[in-house]
C-alpha cells in the first residue's frame, strides 16, 4: 500500500515539475514577420493594431514619395507609407499579397506597406542582440535588434514617434 | 452688459458648481452622522472640509460674499471637528444641515443673496456653534451639545423661515405676475416648507412641477468629448445613407437589364409562334425533341419574368426604405447639430471687458456693442471663430479707435465704439458684423506698406483700386501697424482670419471708409453643413471639388484661349480668367486627357479674393459626402483638405481651394505671392489651469484667454500632471487645495520632473498665512499669489513676467 502511494507521489511530482523552457510573459517579445523588398523584418505586436489587405489604395498628390496614399479602413482614413522608399531601398511592384501593417500609438497612426506576411513569432528578449554594422543609413536609425535567427527587428515605437514621417506642408 | 453678463455667466456655473457641493455635503453629513469607525470619520470629514473650502472660493470669484462668509464659517467648524474639537452630535448635524439648506435657498433667489440681517444672525450663530464647543475642556466624549447650539440651531431656523416669509415680499412685482399662472405660489409658505421660488427668467416655460431640489433641472452636463463622439457617429449615417442610394441604384439597372431583355423576347415572339406551328406537325410525326426545346423556352421566359417580378418588388421596397431612412438619418442628424449649438455668448462674454480694458491700456475709451449674442452657432464653429474674432478686436482696438485727443479734433464723441453684431439671416445662415468708428483702413498706407514689403511693385499699387488696395490687408504678410505694439504682435493675422471663415463655409467682406471706420462682415452656416463636393476627374482621378468654392463648370473652346504674357486666360463673366491644368497644380505625373480634342471642361474655383479656372478631364457629378480628416500622419498636406468615401467604398481627395489658388499662382507666376512671414505664426502662450473649481476655473480662463493666451484646464493635480505630460505648457497656474493631489504635492512633482523642472509655476489660492507662502515656494512655484475677488491685473502681471 506504501509503495503504491509513494510512486503515485513520485509521479505526481514528476508531472508537477514546471516547464523550464516556459518563458514569462515580460522576458519575451510577439513579432510579427514580414517580407519587405525581398528582406524579413520583424515590428513588435503590441504597436500592431491590425494588418490589413492592401485594397483601394488611393494616391495624395504633393506629398512625399514614401507616402503611398490613403486607404479606407472601415470607414476611417488611414495613410500608407512605404518604408522601403523612406529607408532608401529599392521599390517594388504591389502586389496582391501586399499588406499594410497599421501602427498605432497614442499621438500617430499609419500603415506599412509589407510585401507579404509571413506570420507571428515569439522571441526571448535576452536573445535580441544590438544591431549589425553593415546596415546603415536611415534604417540603422530604427532598429531594435537582430534575433538569434538573423531576423531584423524594426522599433515600431520610433517610427511612430518620428517627426520626419509627418506631413505638414503648407503652400507658400 | 459687459463684465455684468461675464459675471452673470459665471454665476450661473457657481449655482451649478454650489449645487453639487451642498448636494455632496448633505450626503456626507448624513455619512458622517451613520459612520462610528474614527478612520473613516476622518476621510469623511476631510471630503466636507474641503467642500466646505471649494465653496467658499468659488463663491468668492463670483462676487456673492454672504455665501462666501458661510461657507468659511462652515470651514472653520468642520476644521474645529476635524480637530477633534468639536465632537459630533445630533444637534451640530442639525444645525449643519440648516446651514445648507440656508445657503441653497439663497442660491435659489433672483439676486443669490440673502438679507443682510438674517444673514448676520446666521452667521452669529454658526460662530457660537464654533465657538461654544471650544471651550478648555475640549470635550471629547459624548457630551451632548450645550443650550447653546440647540439655541443656534433654532435660531438658524427661525432666521430661515423668516427669510421664507420674506422673499415672496421682495419679489412682489415677480410673484404677482406669477400669480395668475401659477395660483399655488401665490399662498404663503408654511415656516417649514421649501418653496419653489418664482424665477422671472424662467417665466415663459410651462408650469414645473414643485421640485424638491432645485438643482434637479431640466438639462443635463454632458462632456463636449461624449457628444463630439456621437455626433461623429451620427455623421457615420451620412455615408450609410449614400451607399443605401448606390445600391437601390444598381437594383434599379438590374431591373432596366430585365426590361430590355423582354423587349427582345417580344421581338422574336411572332418568330416563336410560327415556329410552334411547324413543331405541332413535326409531333404529329413522332418528333418531340423540338417539343423539348419549346417547353425548356416557355419555362424559361416563365422563370426570367418571375424574377423580373421578385427585382422589381425589391427595389421598390428597397426604394421605400431608402426614402424613409433617408428622411430620418436628416431629420437625426439635424437634431444632433442642433445639439451642439450654443449661443454665442459663452464665447463672447469676455469680449466686452477685453475691449475696455485694452483701450485702457492705451488711453482709449472704448464701448463694446454686443449684440445678438443669444443666436445659436454650432460650437465647432464657434471655436474657430474665437480666435480670429479676438485677433480682429484686437485690431480694432489697436488700429482702429483713435486716441481721445484725435477724436475730439475729428469732431466724433471720444469714447470708441466697437461693435460685434450677430444676426440670423435666412438660409441657416448668420451673419456677424465686425468693426469700429475709428480711422479706418488709410488705402496709402497699405499700399506703402506692401510695396515696402516687396509684395507689389510700385505701379501696381498705383494702378489698384481704393477696396482693392484695403484688400491687401488679407495678404500674408502684412500689417498696417507702424508700431508693433504689444496687442498686435501676438495672435493670428488678417491672412490666417480670412482662410478660417472659409475653411468654415464662410465668405468674408469689409467696408471702410478713411478716417471714418471699417466693418467686417462675416457670413457663415449655423452648423457645419454636411459637405456638398463636385466630383472631378483630373489625369484619370477622381478629385472632389467644395461646392461652396466651384462658382462655375464651363467647355471651353480650344480656340478661344488667349494666351497673356504667357499666362493662358479665358473669358468669363466677361472678364479674362487665368487657366491652369489642374493636372499641372497638383504636380500629377499624368496628364490630363482630353475627351474631345476641341474642346476643354473647366472648373472656375474662387473664393471672394480671386477665381480661377481649372482644367480638368471631366467634371462628373454633384453629392453630399462625409468630410474626413487625411489621419494623423499626413496633418497638412498641399491642396488638398481632406478625403471622403463615396458610397462605393472608394477614397477620393478633397481639394483645397484656398491651397490650390496659392498654387495656381506659383505655377502661372501670377503677382502678389508674397512669403509667408515667420512673426505671423508665432504660437500663442499657452497655460494649464488646474483648479478644482468649476467657476474658478471658468473664470481664470476667460481672464487669460481675453489676454491672448490658450488655455489647458485639468480639474486636480494629478489630471493637471498628466495634461501636462501630454500637451505643450508655457505656464502653470495651479490652486493648492484639490482633491487626489494638491497643488503643493502638484508643483514638488513637476519640480522632479526632468522635462518639466523649469516651467513657470504659479500657485494661487485662498490660503493666506505666511507659512503656507513658504511652504509654496520651498516646493518650487515661481509665484505664490492669493486669490483675491476678481482682481485679475496682479495674476496677468505676474503671468506676463514669466513668460
Amino acid at each position: 500500500m506504501n509503495d503504491q502511494l509513494d510512486i503515485l507521489r513520485k509521479r505526481a511530482r514528476e508531472l508537477a515539475r514546471p516547464l523550464q523552457d516556459m518563458e514569462r510573459e515580460n522576458d519575451v517579445l510577439k513579432i510579427v514577420e514580414f517580407q519587405l523588398g525581398g528582406e524579413i523584418y520583424g515590428l513588435e505586436l503590441d504597436l500592431i493594431l491590425e494588418v490589413y489587405p492592401l485594397r483601394g489604395l488611393t494616391p495624395i498628390p504633393g506629398v512625399p514619395s514614401f507616402v503611398q496614399g490613403i486607404i479606407n479602413v472601415r470607414g476611417q482614413i488611414v495613410s500608407v507609407i512605404d518604408l522601403r522608399i523612406f529607408f532608401e531601398m529599392q521599390s517594388q511592384e504591389l502586389t496582391d499579397s501586399t499588406s499594410v501593417i497599421i501602427l498605432q500609438s497614442k499621438n500617430m497612426e499609419f500603415g506599412i506597406l509589407a510585401d507579404a506576411i509571413i506570420g507571428i513569432d515569439t522571441i526571448a528578449k535576452k536573445e535580441i542582440m544590438p544591431t549589425l554594422p553593415t546596415l546603415t543609413g536611415i534604417r540603422a536609425d530604427f532598429l531594435k535588434g537582430v534575433s538569434r535567427e538573423r531576423l531584423v527587428i524594426l522599433d515600431g515605437a520610433k517610427l511612430l514617434a518620428d517627426t520626419r514621417l509627418i506631413v505638414n506642408e503648407e503652400v507658400v | 452688459m459687459d463684465e455684468q453678463e461675464l459675471l452673470r455667466r459665471l454665476r450661473e456655473a457657481f449655482k451649478m458648481e454650489s449645487g453639487e457641493r451642498l448636494a455632496s455635503l448633505s450626503t456626507r453629513l448624513m455619512e458622517l452622522e451613520k459612520t462610528d469607525d474614527g478612520q473613516q470619520c476622518q476621510e469623511i470629514l476631510e471630503v466636507i472640509y474641503r467642500e466646505a473650502h471649494s465653496l467658499k472660493g468659488a463663491a468668492r470669484a463670483v462676487n456673492l460674499t454672504e455665501i462666501e462668509a458661510i461657507s468659511q464659517t462652515m470651514e472653520g467648524v468642520f476644521g474645529a471637528m476635524k480637530r477633534g474639537e468639536i465632537t459630533p452630535s445630533t444637534t451640530v448635524f442639525d444645525t449643519m444641515h440648516e446651514v445648507v439648506s440656508f445657503i441653497e435657498k439663497i442660491l435659489a433667489t433672483e439676486q443669490q443673496s440673502a438679507d443682510k440681517d438674517e444673514l448676520s444672525a446666521v452667521l452669529q450663530q454658526l460662530e457660537d456653534l464654533h465657538k461654544g464647543q471650544k471651550g478648555p475642556g475640549k470635550t471629547r466624549a459624548s457630551v451632548p451639545a450645550p443650550q447653546a447650539l440647540n439655541n443656534a440651531a433654532r435660531q438658524i431656523m427661525d432666521t430661515m423661515s423668516a427669510l421664507l416669509h420674506e422673499q415672496p415680499d421682495k419679489q412682489a412685482p415677480e410673484a404677482a405676475a406669477h400669480a395668475d399662472a401659477r395660483p399655488e405660489q401665490a399662498a404663503p409658505p408654511a415656516p417649514d416648507q421649501v418653496p419653489d421660488h418664482p424665477t422671472p427668467d424662467k417665466a415663459p416655460q410651462k408650469p414645473k412641477p414643485a421640485v424638491e431640489n432645485p438643482h434637479l433641472g431640466s438639462s443635463v452636463r454632458i462632456s463636449t468629448d461624449r457628444l463630439d463622439k456621437l455626433l461623429l457617429k451620427a455623421e457615420e449615417m451620412i455615408a450609410v445613407k449614400l451607399s443605401i442610394s448606390q445600391e437601390v441604384n444598381e437594383l434599379k439597372k438590374l431591373c432596366q437589364s430585365f426590361e430590355s431583355w423582354h423587349k427582345k423576347w417580344l421581338r422574336k415572339d411572332s418568330l416563336l409562334r410560327r415556329y410552334r406551328k411547324e413543331l405541332a406537325v413535326e409531333k404529329e410525326q413522332g418528333d418531340t425533341r423540338s417539343e423539348e426545346i419549346q417547353k425548356f423556352l416557355d419555362w424559361n421566359k416563365e422563370f426570367i419574368t418571375s424574377m423580373h417580378k421578385d427585382i422589381r418588388v425589391l427595389t421598390k421596397t428597397a426604394e421605400l426604405n431608402q426614402r424613409f431612412l433617408d428622411r430620418k438619418i436628416t431629420y437625426f442628424l439635424e437634431d444632433m447639430k442642433r445639439v451642439i449649438m450654443l449661443p454665442c455668448t459663452t464665447l463672447f462674454a469676455p469680449f466686452p471687458r477685453m475691449v475696455r480694458e485694452l483701450g485702457r491700456s492705451q488711453g482709449k475709451e472704448i464701448d463694446l456693442d454686443l449684440k445678438g449674442a443669444e443666436v445659436e452657432i454650432d460650437r465647432r464653429i464657434l471655436e474657430e471663430l474665437k480666435d480670429p474674432l479676438v485677433h480682429l478686436l484686437r485690431n480694432c482696438v489697436d488700429h482702429g479707435v483713435e486716441k481721445p485727443e484725435e477724436r475730439r479734433m475729428l469732431n466724433k464723441p471720444e469714447r470708441g465704439r466697437i461693435f460685434l453684431h450677430i444676426d440670423q439671416v435666412e438660409g441657416g445662415k448668420v451673419e456677424i458684423t465686425l468693426g469700429d468708428d475709428g480711422n479706418g483702413i488709410d488705402p496709402d498706407m497699405v499700399r506703402n506698406s506692401a510695396v515696402k514689403r516687396g509684395l507689389i511693385s510700385v505701379e501696381d499699387a498705383a494702378r489698384l483700386t481704393e477696396k482693392e488696395a484695403q484688400g491687401l490687408i488679407f495678404h500674408s504678410g502684412m500689417s498696417t501697424a507702424s508700431s508693433l505694439s504689444q496687442i498686435s504682435g501676438r495672435g493670428l493675422g488678417m491672412a490666417i482670419f480670412l482662410e478660417r471663415v472659409e475653411k468654415l463655409g464662410g465668405q468674408l467682406d469689409f467696408a471702410s471708409i478713411p478716417k471714418k471706420g471699417s466693418s467686417f462682415t462675416v457670413y457663415l452656416p449655423l452648423s457645419l453643413a454636411t459637405f456638398r463636393g463636385t466630383l472631378v476627374q483630373v489625369a484619370g482621378q477622381p478629385f472632389l471639388a467644395p461646392s461652396s468654392h466651384l462658382v462655375a463648370v464651363l467647355h471651353v473652346n480650344v480656340g478661344s484661349i488667349r494666351t497673356v504674357e504667357n499666362k493662358a486666360t479665358i473669358t468669363y463673366d466677361g472678364e479674362p480668367l487665368s487657366l491652369v491644368a489642374l493636372a499641372d497644380t497638383l504636380q500629377l505625373k499624368k496628364p490630363g486627357i482630353r475627351k474631345e480634342s476641341n474642346k476643354i471642361q473647366v472648373m472656375v474655383l474662387g473664393t471672394s479674393k480671386r477665381r480661377i479656372g481649372f482644367e480638368v478631364d471631366e467634371v462628373l457629378a454633384e453629392q453630399e459626402v462625409l468630410f474626413k480628416e487625411l489621419g494623423k500622419q499626413l496633418l497638412r498636406v498641399k491642396n488638398i483638405a481632406g478625403a471622403t468615401i463615396l458610397g462605393t467604398g472608394r477614397v477620393v481627395p478633397i481639394l483645397n481651394v484656398h491651397d490650390l489658388l496659392k498654387s495656381a499662382v506659383g505655377t502661372a507666376g501670377e503677382r502678389f505671392a508674397g512669403p509667408r512671414t515667420k512673426q505671423e505664426e508665432q504660437k500663442p502662450k499657452s497655460i494649464l489651469v488646474v483648479e478644482d473649481s468649476i467657476t474658478s476655473r471658468t473664470l481664470l480662463k476667460s481672464i487669460l484667454e481675453a489676454s491672448g493666451y490658450v488655455v489647458t484646464t485639468a480639474v486636480d493635480g494629478l489630471d493637471g500632471y498628466t495634461k501636462l505630460k501630454t500637451n505643450d505648457i508655457d505656464l502653470v497656474l495651479s490652486d493648492v487645495e484639490m482633491p487626489r493631489m494638491n497643488g503643493f504635492e502638484l508643483t514638488e512633482k513637476i519640480r522632479a520632473d526632468e522635462t518639466l523642472a523649469n516651467i513657470p509655476l504659479i500657485l494661487c489660492t485662498s490660503l493666506a498665512t505666511d507659512q503656507d507662502r513658504e511652504r509654496g515656494i520651498q516646493v518650487g512655484a515661481n509665484a505664490y499669489i492669493v486669490k483675491s475677488n476678481f482682481d485679475q491685473s496682479n495674476l496677468l502681471q505676474v503671468i506676463e513676467k514669466l513668460i
